[in-house]
């Protein structure tokens, strides 16, 4: 013990030391902004470093904002992205000042390939460990099923992310649940990423720019979930020149128009995506197609405003519906859904060392059902909506700390599912009470270079979370019938948690090429997906934690080697990860969420645990790029009401899988791509009996999750032909095939009653999608 | 009609309409359990004798007609009001009550000893529900992989929910030479409609046009309910995306204790004749 408290005198110490520096040197300080010559986008990530002292460099921030401290002297700026051309500027440093780099797409970089032409060796350096960034032209490129480009789907080819189930767009990442993801899209949490059952994402690949997945570490500015933040960026408009793109696809079309609303200063982007399922079921012959309408679409637009120097204004929204309409029976049902989002954020530059984000965000993700026969019409309506107030506060203090400190403030209000019907209904009003909370946050972190070699980024985040009236809260026996009756007042506290999450992560320097990355984040989650399927469903009902129902606690400790090779040409990892779950949730037998005033009743709950290691190699760029990434991984739960006590296989364990992504530049025509993935088979509940009861085969089950599914293999590729390509107008077209070797995997294996020997039962395997061709055209003017 | 049918129904049909899924019959090793007994035993309000049948489970794969009996147990029957009987093996595994009289209102009890292990069971007898009328419609529209039910008729009962309780409820059509192996419960619950006068469209099974059935309806307890509801999620053969998509199988939820499976039913009867037209 002795020990380590000198450790952290020692360290301190130095901290101290460090932070007093400023003082003791003349030093000052370069700010400024990284932008897309062309488009004037800015440009996150970017790099900027003195190429007298290279190791000294920074990263713009999430806004395209840099800053860096340095002694007085004569320097030769550089600034460089993937992708675009090295840029420098020769600086005499004897005063703060502002120097705005603006780059232009490498020349190489032919239409929507990755080629990178410049040397990154950030993954090494930074702290930041279990990250995965994905530029959106590596997207594009990737092959999909029906054409569909889906950021949800690429990022299931990295290691540690599995997806939810074939083409679907559902993800765990490192044991973790699907609802244990916080998917922002411009800061606004997305409740419900996908579109028909999952097998879209409501991602529409045009308006985005940018997107970034990490898996372990999380940093303090983010949390509320245990497992991963999935961050997406919006496009924010070109504000040079108007252009038009666009795309027809097998089941989608979509168009995104961008432009100057004042040059250079000012720029809007509006980007629309529908599906069109529903004509083709028009020409169908049978009856019950017909009558089916299913379609879906989404809606991004983007407004961003420079307000002089300092400031900047941005207003960026998204909105997606899915519609289903159909008759079965005598009955018509129609069912919609979708996710509604809004941010408005400002930008403000105090000086060159002091940078403030603020945010107003909305979110809603509502479901909506309405339900005729003859004498009957019922609505039924759930939803989550979300007011979000948030600011982030940079404070690049001096060349050895970076400083982030913040706070958020979230009022959400559920409605858990009410019901109303018309004059005739013989159903009663059953609403079951709406549910409030406050979700409040603060963190503050610093990013310490403690010497050339070693890197600290230390933070701290303390979570509270309140669940507030108006409503009613049932009390219940085991049975779940309800035994009391507590009304509370509008805004009178219910129930009150906290969340103490430390954030440590490091990196050393081994020499040049390599570093050694260790990390620690304790993550606390306060809302819970109530959902009895694997992938998301528009079913799903969000949850306040409750009296009943406990925060999601999460630990992970991970250690990871980084290594490049040939110059930075090849990029590689090898990550450890353990990670701790508790208060995870199930469902007893028989759950059910929709209508039910004690849903609470039905859940049960327990703890979790994952581990594994990732192994990952990239080219980075060059004709050919591409990588392979293998995970074996362990994930269990223990629950005391499930098969007494027992440790089990978790649904997503899941134990080898290897992807392996090829995209290959044959000549300025045509790029062509292939990803193959393998993976051994999910935890399933199979039968391990039957018996006869009351003139029904009824079949019967022993352990949780005590099988496997078989292995999954799958190739898909994809060819990419620029028909035209001028200064004016550029247009291609994408072949790709889905599952080219026609491999049937199975989605599910069901059991029934052999219709052809009613003595027999029988074991179905279904496969879902096999061969699929589909072609997408793409313009540009 | 039940919510939950409907979302399940709502959610699987386009899928399936708008992907062409291939099925497969595949051989699969499973593990075989211990054998658990596996009691029916049934009491309604109408006159008896009643019966209880007790099997023993099987392996997996095994056939259907040859779940082994279970002879020699001692099964006895009481009621709250100081009612008692043991039952007769009247062949192997079925036993027959002698005197004993279901009546409304009553909790029943079963024990049962059998190869040297006891299982008890108790059970209400609702009060009857009166049934006002069972009508029957033709089927306007067919799921695309259901092509049979073309210009197929399905039954809709009606009856008036008494208010204030939680009731719950079980059509079961008795229609010669119809294969029940695999039909999945028709159940309802006054959750949202209590008081009221209700419509139970009744799915299953379909009738042809001109068919004469006898619809027994009952009025059951919760925990009846509750079997039935967890035995639909095994009986209801799923297709489809939804297949996987659902809940962990697990066994029905049973009011018997000691390992067995199965259960101990209490209801009232109401039976109606109709002819579908």
């Amino acid at each position: 013990m002795p020990k380590i408290s000198k450790i952290a005198a020692l360290t301190f110490i130095l901290w101290i030391t460090s932070v007093m520096s400023v003082f003791s040197q003349a030093k000052f300080t370069i700010s400024g902004e990284i932008k897309d010559s062309k488009t004037g986008e800015t440009l996150i990530g970017a790099t900027v470093y003195p190429s007298e002292m290279p190791t000294k460099g920074v990263v713009t921030n999430a806004y395209g904002f840099y800053s860096i401290t340095l002694p007085e002297g004569k320097y030769n700026l550089v600034s460089q992205y993937t992708g675009y051309e090295k840029s420098q500027q020769t600086i005499d440093l004897k005063q703060n000042m502002k120097v705005n780099f603006e780059l232009g797409e490498s020349v190489i970089s032919l239409n929507e390939v990755v080629v990178t032409a410049e040397k990154q060796d950030r993954n090494i350096t930074s702290t930041q460990m279990g990250m995965n960034k994905l530029n959106i032209n590596e997207v594009k490129n990737i092959p999909v099923l029906f054409g569909e480009k889906d950021v949800l789907k690429t990022i299931q080819l990295l290691p540690g992310v599995k997806s939810a189930g074939e083409g679907n767009s559902g993800f765990y990442v490192r044991g973790g649940s699907s609802d244990q993801n916080l998917i922002l899209l411009d800061e606004a949490p997305v409740y419900n990423p996908s579109h028909v059952m999952g097998f879209f994402s409501v991602f529409n690949s045009d308006a985005i720019k940018d997107l970034n997945l990490i898996k372990g570490g999380m940093p303090a500015e983010y949390g509320g979930r245990l497992s991963s933040v999935l961050d997406v960026k919006m496009n924010e408009g070109n504000n040079k020149e108007y252009h038009v793109n666009g795309g027809l696809g097998l089941i989608s079309s979509h168009l995104t128009v961008e432009g100057p609303i004042q040059k250079d200063k000012s720029s809007f982007m509006i980007s629309g995506r529908r599906t069109y399922a529903d004509i083709f079921l028009k020409a169908s012959s049978n009856e019950m197609l017909k009558n089916t309408n299913i379609y879906f679409y989404d809606l991004n637009a983007k407004m961003n405003f420079h307000l002089g120097e300092k400031d900047r204004l941005y207003l960026s929204g998204y909105f997606g519906r899915d519609d289903i309409n159909l008759l079965r029976f005598s009955n018509s049902f129609q069912s919609m859904w979708g996710n509604t989002t809004g941010t408005l954020r400002w930008n403000h530059i105090f000086s060159n060392k002091l940078f403030l984000n603020t945010s107003l965000i909305y979110s809603d993700f509502t479901y909506n059902m309405q339900l005729g026969s003859d004498s009957t019409q019922v609505n039924v309506e759930s939803s989550i909506r979300d007011y979000n107030f948030k600011q982030d506060w940079q404070y690049y203090m001096n060349s050895q700390h970076t400083v982030k400190f913040g706070y958020n403030a979230i009022y959400h209000s559920f409605i858990p599912g009410s019901v109303t019907g018309n004059a005739t209904t013989s159903l009663v009003s059953s609403d079951i009470p709406k549910r409030y909370a406050l979700e409040n946050a603060a963190y503050l972190s610093d990013e310490w270079a403690v010497s050339e070699k070693l890197k600290i980024t230390a933070g701290l985040r303390i979570s509270n979370f309140n669940q507030l009236g108006p409503t009613t809260i049932y009390g219940f026996d085991e049975d779940g019938t309800i035994t009391d009756t507590t009304v509370y007042k509008n805004n009178e506290n219910i129930k009150t948690y906290w969340g103490i999450e430390p954030r440590l992560s490091a990196s050393f320097m081994l020499n040049e090429s390599s570093s050694i990355k260790a990390s620690y984040a304790r993550t606390q989650q306060y809302l819970h997906l109530l959902s009895n399927a694997t992938s998301y469903q528009s079913t799903d009902l969000w949850i306040p934690s409750s009296n009943i129902v406990k925060p999601q606690i999460g630990d992970q400790y991970a250690i990871g080697y980084f290594k490049n090779f040939a110059d930075n040409l090849f990029e590689t990892s090898v990550e450890v990860y353990y990670k701790t779950m508790q208060n995870q949730i199930e469902y007893k037998n028989g759950a059910q969420f929709v209508l039910n005033k004690t849903a609470e009743a039905d859940l049960v709950f327990g703890k979790g645990k994952s581990y594994g290691i990732e192994l990952f190699a990239k080219k980075r760029y060059g004709k050919f790029n591409g990588w392979i990434s293998y995970t074996m991984s362990y994930t269990d739960r223990t629950f005391a009401d499930i098969d007494a006590g027992k440790t089990f296989a978790a649904k997503q364990d899941r134990r080898h899988e290897v992807s392996v992504v090829g995209i290959y530049q044959l000549n300025p025509r045509w790029s062509l791509s292939a990803t193959w993935i393998y993976y051994t088979g999910n935890a399933v509940t199979f039968p391990s009996g039957k018996y006869m009861a009351d003139n029904r085969i009824v079949y019967y089950y022993t352990e949780r999750n005590g099988y496997r599914m078989p292995d999954y293999h799958r190739m898909d590729v994809a060819a990419t032909w620029i028909h035209k390509k001028t200064a004016k107008f550029e247009s291609s077209f994408n072949f790709s095939i889905y599952n080219v070797y026609n491999r049937l995997n199975a989605y599910s294996i069901s059991f029934r009653q052999s219709e052809t020997n009613p003595d027999q039962t029988e074991a179905v395997k279904l496969s879902l999608f096999p061969i699929i061709p589909s072609v997408t055209y793409t313009f540009k003017f | 009609m039940k919510m939950n049918t409907i979302y399940k129904l709502a959610l699987a049909i386009p899928v399936i309409a708008a992907f062409s899924a291939c099925e497969e019959i595949i051989n699969i090793d499973l593990n075989t359990a211990s054998p658990k007994l596996s009691v029916t035993a049934i009491i309604t309000d109408q006159p008896g004798p009643y019966y209880v049948t007790l099997t023993k489970s099987e392996s997996f794969f095994s056939s259907n007609d040859s779940f082994p009996a279970v002879s020699n147990a001692v099964v006895v029957i009481s009621d709250d009001a100081g009612n008692s009987e043991q039952l007769t093996e009247i062949k192997a595994g079925v036993y027959q009550t002698n005197n004993l009289q279901g009546v409304s209102g009553r909790t029943y009890h079963l024990s049962i000893e059998a190869d040297g292990k006891k299982y008890e069971a108790s059970s209400f007898l609702p009060y009857p529900v009166a049934l006002d009328s069972v009508a029957s419609q033709k089927i306007t529209a067919t799921s695309p992989g259901n092509k049979e039910n073309k210009n197929k008729y399905y039954l809709k009962c009606y009856f008036t929910d008494p208010k204030g309780s939680e009731d719950y409820y079980r059509v079961e059509p008795i229609i010669p030479n119809l294969d029940t192996l695999s039909s999945s419960y028709q159940i309802y619950s006054d959750e949202v409609t209590d008081g009221q006068h209700v419509e139970f469209p009744v799915q299953k099974p379909t009738f042809s046009f001109g068919d004469t059935a006898i619809v027994e309806f009952y009025h059951v307890n919760k925990e009846n309910y509750d079997y039935y509801k967890t035995a639909n999620n095994i009986l209801k053969s799923k297709k489809g995306p939804m297949a996987s998509a659902s809940a962990p199988q697990a066994n029905p939820l049973t009011n018997i204790s000691g390992e067995a499976v199965g259960y101990f039913g209490t209801f009232a009867v109401n039976r109606r004749l109709i002819v579908v037209k």
